[in-house]
Formats: structure tokens, sequence, C-alpha cells
């Protein structure tokens, strides 16, 4: 298992760390899709099975090919257009940058999860992302979730019409 | 008739209220004069009568005291002012000196209304004139009549706003404008100091009542037994009281016109002459010594201020007198004269005769009523003039006038079992005997004053009415340009023509005045001459038991300072007559004597000597007084003003302070808005700063104080 | 084994890459792809707590993330279009209108 992790996390942070350096978009999406087929991954291992199945639809699916398909549209291809000028602005974001990871990194160790509760051995199978336990949990009357599902599916109801008013054509486009 | 005592009030209040509005009641300008000059003089003598019934009653009372209410139909507790402890009334306090001023102020208050009525016929202001002068006696009635501190600033404020408006009645003449601002701007400086004193009162004695009928009034407290006590029944030393007596001493220079405060008083006579007459010399300016013998049980128990009374008082005398003596215009030598006379109630009250001081206030409410009604008479008659140089040999042409004249004359003189005589006999008696000492001083310099008084009134009377006329055959020219009192109704006789002037004022011929003006001077002619032999000798110090119960007792203080029992007095009373007498006729005498040579110019010294003569100069310059003030308040003032007020602190300090402010504003925006670059990623790059500078406090703060163990909800359902 | 910390750690890298791409990158599209990456840094963070103290909710979060970053996407990209449209071009440093 330990090994498998080792792997997993060095392809999607390779994989991640590929996407921001990459000059071409397409390429950046591609390797975006990697990273989130890692994480699938991980969901699984954490008994996230709902979720890992989730992820790979929604995201690695769903949401690149939207990506993809706007790069298309837009026509982006040329590499060299968007090169970085000489600025200080990837000094800073470097600086802050690892800051920031370390001060995550010390978080960690400041708030000693173990001491807290020890986690279960991951070998244990946990029934805790199964559709049935998402399910239950997700209707269940006791619990708060069924408003703020409601109130998920205006929110895409919402982006839809949204995304179709900004992308539709003006009226005065088209008659020249 | 006690409860209605507010009618004295309110009577004036209420002519002033229709004076106001009688422009809109009579379209006919004639009309209203008419009715305007019958309401005025109407509700001050109904005053008059009102207080004449009030004052058998109070004087029924055991305490000889009464407090009643000012608003009818309310209590004498009706607050005009309450907050937390402190309370003002709107109430009346009747007691012998407030009903003395009541009755003066009324009554001869109303003698000048009617005088006016004559006075100002043909003035198209006249409604005007009238409105000021009914509230005039309004605000002087609440000042003598108001039961606690306030009130009485009230009135005080009042009769300053009267008097300045009346001072510069006509005002488009500017010299009238200035005179009635300078007599309100060195008000100013005395009323800042009767409004510290009053709040020195009231943070001593918790309440500015004069009496209460608990005995909580801030003489109640004085006059306890053994020295005045505060509002928490302590002791109240004598540095304290003497601060008190010498903030309200502050306010009774202004109003009384001491030194150094006296410099508005002669500027004063700008104003009509019944103005002059009425608030100039018979009532406002007597306030000071009203208000100090109000608070004598205060100034009795401070040695120190009544000593600076004492002398303030004396000062004032001489120096009024010696300017009096080179003055060339009619109104002025009465107006230094009035300086003088009321140095001489300071000296009384300051000596501790409160009573002495009254006296001679009343009896210089009549004498010097008279001789300003007397002289408004002969500038009436010389149509405006008032330089005594261009007048004389009036005798022959106006003799009632002159008569009354004389008889004020010789009153104010001191000529023996005259009005002033006794007055002012009282005054230097008291003032020899005075209990700090240096009596004989005192005595000394009031003798002299009172010489240089009956010179200089008898010096008035020769220029005026004895010597050769100094004008072309009785016929006069209409002279305008007079310092004063530019009488302008020739002027408005235009679009005033048809108005009652039964007189013959056009024909530049010299004549008598009016019955409307004349009958005044009669009744105080009488009162000259009589009041003060029927008050002071025939009955027996009658005065002086009339108003006992208002005044600190002399056993206060002088049984405290004198050490010798059975202490017999320096002069017999006699001796002090016949002294104060001598020096009087002396003083008559020696200027008849030395104008009796000069009949054809009217004048000592001839112009060229005047000028050249530095004690000449000094007198007539009024000691440079003005010369002093000019230097030291106007200019340093001004310089102050100019430079460092405007200059420096408003153009540079403050200003700068706001441009300042506003510039480096306008500098930190124009660096600071660098920052919106435009670029998002550059926005994006703050936020992170933000975030790692939050995220870093936290992990700091979690580094000495760890979180809080991280606990599982009871409720939660996993799904196990 | 794997702890918990693992997970954590590797969320906290992932994050940051995506923060810093964010920073650097100038095609809004790519930006986009990054802030994906972010979400999903945060996501595994809440599976992985989830997992640890054996609660579901932490799932239930990431169910709400997923649903609000498909409506992020579907109108970011919407922007991105209607922005090409009438600057045809996305460069994000050319569209600075708020700049001083």
């Amino acid at each position: 298992m330990l090994i498998l992790f080792w792997i997993l996390a060095l392809t999607c942070v390779g994989a991640s760390i590929a996407m921001v350096v990459t000059q071409n978009p397409v390429r950046s999406a591609l390797y975006l899709v990697i990273t989130f087929l890692c994480v699938a991954v991980f969901y699984v291992m954490l008994s996230a099975q709902f979720l890992a199945a989730v992820q790979i639809i929604v995201y690695a699916g769903a949401i690149m090919v939207l990506f993809l398909f706007v790069i298309m549209l837009l026509n982006l291809g040329a590499p060299q257009a968007l090169r970085e000028r000489g600025t200080l602005q990837p000094f800073f974001a470097a600086v802050l940058g690892t800051a920031f990871v370390v001060m995550l990194l010390l978080s960690n160790s400041l708030v000693a999860l173990s001491k807290v509760r020890p986690a279960a051995p991951p070998e244990v199978y946990v029934p805790l992302g199964t559709v049935e336990g998402i399910g239950k949990n997700l209707f269940d009357p006791k619990q708060p979730w069924i408003l703020p599902f409601e109130i998920t599916s205006i929110l895409l109801l919402v982006a839809i019409v949204g995304a179709v008013i900004m992308a539709k054509r003006r009226i005065q486009d088209h008659t020249p | 008739m006690l409860q209605n005592a507010w009618l004295i009030v309110w009577l004036p209040l209420l002519g002033f209220f229709f004076h106001a509005i009688s422009g809109l009641i009579f379209k006919d300008r004639a009309a209203q004069k008419r009715v305007v000059a019958y309401i005025a003089p109407g509700v001050v003598l109904a005053a008059f009568l009102v207080t004449c019934a009030v004052l058998p009653e109070v004087m029924a009372l055991p305490a000889h005291r009464a407090t009643v209410p000012l608003i009818p139909g309310l209590g004498t507790d009706a607050p005009w002012i309450k907050m937390g402890g402190f309370q003002v009334n709107f109430a009346l306090l009747l007691d012998p000196l407030s009903l003395l001023m009541a009755l003066i102020v009324t009554g001869v208050g109303g003698l000048i209304h009617v005088y006016a009525t004559g006075y100002m016929a043909e003035d198209p202001e006249q409604p005007r004139f009238f409105t000021y002068f009914n509230l005039f006696i309004f605000m002087m009635l609440l000042l003598v009549m108001a039961e606690n501190f306030l009130l009485m600033f009230v009135g005080w404020e009042g009769v300053g706003t009267c008097s300045y408006l009346l001072i510069s009645f006509w005002y488009t003449q500017v010299e009238n404008a200035k005179a009635g601002n300078k007599a309100f701007i060195v008000n100013r400086v005395g009323d800042l100091g009767f409004a510290l004193g009053m709040m020195a009162v009231w943070s001593v004695f918790g309440t500015l009542s004069f009496f209460t009928t608990d005995g909580r009034g801030v003489l109640d407290l004085a006059a306890v037994e053994g020295g005045a006590r505060d509002v928490l029944g302590n002791p109240v030393s004598a540095g304290t009281l003497t601060l008190i007596c010498m903030l309200l001493f502050v306010g009774a220079m202004g109003k009384s016109a001491q030194i150094p405060l006296w410099v508005w008083l002669p500027d004063a006579m700008a104003g009509p002459t019944p103005v002059s007459a009425l608030i100039h010399a018979a009532t406002m300016v007597t306030a000071g010594v009203v208000m100090v013998t109000r608070c004598s049980w205060l100034f009795v128990q401070a040695p120190d201020a009544m000593q600076l009374v004492g002398w303030i008082g004396i000062a004032t005398a001489f120096m009024g007198a010696t300017i009096g003596l080179v003055q060339n215009d009619i109104k002025r030598v009465l107006a230094f004269s009035t300086v003088s006379q009321l140095g001489y109630m300071f000296l009384a009250c300051g000596v501790g005769n409160f009573t002495a001081g009254m006296f001679h206030v009343t009896t210089h409410a009549f004498f010097k009523a008279l001789l300003f009604l007397g002289s408004g008479a002969v500038i009436h008659s010389m149509l405006g003039e008032q330089d005594m140089r261009r007048m004389g040999g009036l005798r022959k042409l106006i003799p009632r006038t002159w008569l009354m004249m004389f008889i004020g004359t010789y009153a104010i003189a001191g000529f023996p079992l005259l009005s002033g005589f006794w007055s002012k006999d009282e005054i230097l008696e008291a003032a020899l005997e005075s209990p700090w000492g240096s009596g004989p001083l005192l005595y000394g310099i009031g003798l002299l004053t009172a010489f240089m008084t009956a010179f200089y009134m008898n010096r008035l009377m020769w220029k005026t009415f004895y010597t050769e006329p100094r004008f072309v055959d009785g016929q006069l020219v209409p002279h305008h340009h007079s310092n004063f009192d530019a009488h302008d109704g020739h002027e408005e006789h235009a679009h005033a023509g048809g108005d009652e002037h039964g007189h013959a004022h056009g024909s530049g011929k010299v004549h008598e005045s009016p019955p409307s003006m004349m009958v005044p001077l009669y009744v105080l002619a009488v009162l000259s001459v009589g009041f003060g032999i029927v008050m002071a000798h025939f009955t027996g110090g009658r005065f002086e038991h009339f108003l006992e119960p208002s005044v600190a007792p002399k056993s206060l203080y002088v049984s405290a300072l004198r050490h010798e029992e059975g202490h017999a007095p320096l002069i017999p009373p006699v001796v002090g007559f016949v002294i104060s007498s001598v020096v009087g006729i002396a003083g008559l005498s020696l200027a008849a004597l030395l104008y009796r040579q000069k009949m054809q110019t009217g004048a000592l010294l001839p112009e060229a000597e005047k000028a050249r003569n530095p004690v000449y100069q000094f007198l007539y310059n009024k000691w440079w007084w003005d010369a002093l003030y000019e230097r030291i308040f106007l200019q340093t003032g001004g310089w102050l003003a100019d430079r460092v007020l405007w200059r420096l602190v408003d153009a540079g300090i403050v200003d700068g302070i706001v441009n300042g402010v506003a510039g480096a504003v306008g500098l930190m925006a124009r660096i600071f808005r660098r920052v919106q670059t435009g670029y998002v990623r550059n926005y994006a790059l703050v936020m992170l700063l933000g975030v790692v500078i939050l995220v870093g406090g936290l992990l700091y703060q979690w580094s000495k104080e760890p979180p809080l163990p991280v606990r599982e909800r009871p409720s939660a359902a996993g799904v196990q | 084994m794997i702890t918990t910390e693992h997970y954590l750690v590797l969320s906290a890298i992932l994050f940051t890459v995506g923060t810093i791409g964010v920073l650097v990158k100038r095609n809004p599209i790519v930006i986009f792809m990054c802030i994906e990456l972010m979400l999903n840094a945060a996501n595994l963070t809440l599976v992985a707590l989830g997992r640890h103290f054996g609660q579901v909710n932490g799932q239930m979060y990431v169910i709400f993330a997923l649903a609000v970053a498909a409506a992020e996407v579907s109108v970011g990209l919407g922007i991105i279009v209607a922005i090409f449209r009438t600057k045809e071009t996305i460069n994000i440093d050319e569209v600075n209108l708020m700049k001083f």
C-alpha cells in the first residue's frame, strides 16, 4: 500500500508541476487529467468509492472536456504568444509559495492528529463512502444536507443560464 | 396687591410689545406717534402706582421681604432653569432695596418718559425710541427686583442692550454707532466679571437665589451668625469671599463706569438727551451700586474687596471731577459729573455705609435727571447746539429752564440743605470713619472732589446762562454736525410735515420748551430740593431705617476692626456739615468770581493758551485714558489679530493643517495608486501574502498555545 | 503504513503548486485549471480527515465542492469566451481596465 501511495503521490505532484510549467494549454489540460486520476485513486484508498467515481466522471470527464473544448474554440495554439516576460511576479510567487507550503507542513506537526485520535488502519475496510452510505447520509432528516443539496441544484441551473448568456453572441454581432 | 406685583414688571413689557407692533396697527405715522406718546409714559407711571401700592404691604411684613412670582399664575418656585441640583426660578424679590429702586426707575423714569414725549415729538422714529425706552424700564426693573443672580443678569444684559440701542439711536451718524459699540464692548468686560462671580457664588453656595424660605439662599448663608457658610455648612474662607466680591465688582465697574471701565460713559452721551438722563445718569449706571448693596452681606466679610471698592470709587470720583472742569460740551460736563458721583456711591459702599450709597443713588437720580433734562431743554432751545462756547446769556431768554438748571446745580454742588448736600455729606462722614483706616485721606480727596464738583457745575451755569450771548442776536443757525445730539428732526420736516409741533421751531428763535418737557423738570426740582432734608433730617434718618432690612449691619465688621471702645467720631456731625457747606459754597463762588471777569468770552483761558497748557490738555483728553486704551488694546489687539491670529495662526497653522492634510492625502494617493496595477495576478499575489501572514500568525499563536483537541461530535452519525 | 499526515502533506504540496500556477500563468484557462487543482487538493484533505475521524461528512463537503466547481468552470469559461470576443485576446495582463 505504502509503495502504491508513493508512486501515485509522485505521479500526482509531478503531473501538477508539469501542468504549471508547460506552455501549451492542451498539454496542461492533459497533465491535469493525470492528476485528477491519481486523486481518484487516493479517494478509493480512503474508502470514498463513490467520490472516486464522481471524480473521474465529472472532473476528468466533463470538466476537462469543457476545458479542451474552449481551448480548441479559441484556438490558442501558439505557445509563444503568452510567454512570461521578465517581471518579479514569478520570484515573489515562488517565495510566497515556499513559505506557504512550509507553514502548511508545520501546521501538520503542530496539530499532531495521531495524538488526538488514532486513524483506523488503512487495511481495515471501512464502509464509509459507498453509494449507500453517502445516499443515506445525504437524505437523512437528522443531517443538515437536504437543503444545501436542493440549493446546489438551483446553483447549477443558474450557472447553466449564466454560461449561456456569457457565451452567446450579441444580437448586433449577427446583423452587420 | 402683593400677588399682583408682577404687574410692575409686566406693564413696561406690554408697552414694549405694543410699541413694537404699533407700526402694524397704525397706518398713519402721526396717529401712531400720538398714541405711543400716551402709552409709553402711561405704562411706566402705572407701574409706579403699583409699586407705591405694594410698598406698604411689604413693609408691613415682619421680615420686610417678600418673594412673588414673576409669571402670573405660577408659584414663586416656578423653575426657569432646572438641571439636577441647579434651579433658577422665575420670581421677584420685594424688599426695601428693590422697591426703592423700582420707585426710582418707574418714578424718575416715568417723568423722563413724559419729558421725552415732548423732546422726541418731532422725530419720525419716535415709536422706535419708546419701544427701546419701555424695554429698558422692563429690563431695569428685572435687574433690581430679580430674586436671583441669574435673573438679575438677564436684566443686567438687557439694560446693556437697550443702552446700546439708544446710544446709537440716530444710527445714521457713524459717531453714534461707534459710541454704542464702545459702550457695549466695554460693558462686556464687566459682564464677564459678573458672570464669573455668579459662577463662583454658585460653586460656593450652591444656589443663585438671594433669599429662600428655607434659609438656603446666598445671602441667607452669608448672613449666618459667625460668618458665611457654604452649601455644606462649612465656613467660607475670606479669600473665597474676596474673589467672589472682586469678580462681582468688576461687573459693577463696567455697568457703573468706574476706573478702569469708565471710558464708555462720556461717549454714551451720543444718544438723545432723555436717554442720557434715564439710562446714563439716573438708573442703569447705578445698577453696580445696587448690586454691591444687594451683596452687602458678602462684601462686608471681604475687607480687601471693600477697600478696593472704596479706593476705586474715590479715584473715579476725583478723576471724573477733574475732567469735568475743562469740558465744553454741556452734556459731557454732566457725563463726567455722573462718573464722579458714581465714584462717591462706591466710596460709600467701600467704607461700609451702603445706605449712604443708596441715598446718593436716590438723590443723584433726582438732580442728575433734572440737570440732564434741563440741559436737554437748553439744547432743544438752541436747536441742537451743545457747545457751551456758543451759548451764553440764556438766562433772560429761557428763564424757567435757567431756574431748573440752577436748582440742579446747587443740589449737586452740595449747597446746604439741598438733596445732594445731605447724601454727599453722609458719604464723606462715612469715609472719614472708614473702618479700614486712611479715613482722613478719603475724606480729603472727597472734599476736594466736592469742591471741584461745585466749581465745574457753576462754570457750566456761567458759560451757558450768565455770560454774554455768543450767538448773534438770538438768531440760531440750525446746527447739524454737533458731536452728539443731532436733533435731526429738521431734515425730516419735509416728509413728516404736518407733525404736531406747537412751538415755533422753524423760527430760529431761542425759546422755552413745551410744557410736556417743563413739568417733569418742576417735579424733579421739588424732589431735588426737598427729598434730602425730609429723608435725612426731618424724619430722623428715615431712609437708613427703611433700607436696614436689605443691607448688612455695620456691626459685622466695625466691631471686628475697631479696637477702641466707645469710639467718638473724629469730627462732630455739625462740624462736618459746616465743612461740607463751606466747600460747596466755595466752589460755586470761585467759579462765579472767575467767570464774572470773563463775561465777554465765557472762557478763562484763550484757545491758544489751552493748546499749550499740558495740564489742560491732560484733563481735556480725559487723562489720556482713551489714548492709552487705543495704544494697548486697539493697536496691540490689531497687531495680534493681524500678525498673530490671522497670518500666523489662521493662515499658517489652521489653514496649514487643513491644506497639509489634504496635500498629504493627495501625495499618499499618488504613491499608493501604483498598487492598483490592473494586473489580476498582482492582486492574487497580494492575497496570498495576506494568507501567509494570517496563517503565520495563527501558527505562531498555536506554537505557544496548542489548539483545543479535536472532539468528535456526539451526534455525528458515521456509517460505521 | 500510510497515515493521514501523508495525505495532508500531499494535498499541501498540490495546493501550493496550484497557487503558484495561478500566480505565474497568464492564460486564464490554465489559471482555471490551477484553481481546479487547488480545489482537488482541498477535497483530498476533507476526505482524508473524514476517514481519520471515521465520518462521512468530509465526503459530503466534497460533493458540494464538486458541484460548485462545475458551476464555476462553466461560468468562468463563459466569461473567458466573452472576453475573447471583445478583446480578441485572453492574455490576462491585457485585461487591465482597473488600472490606476
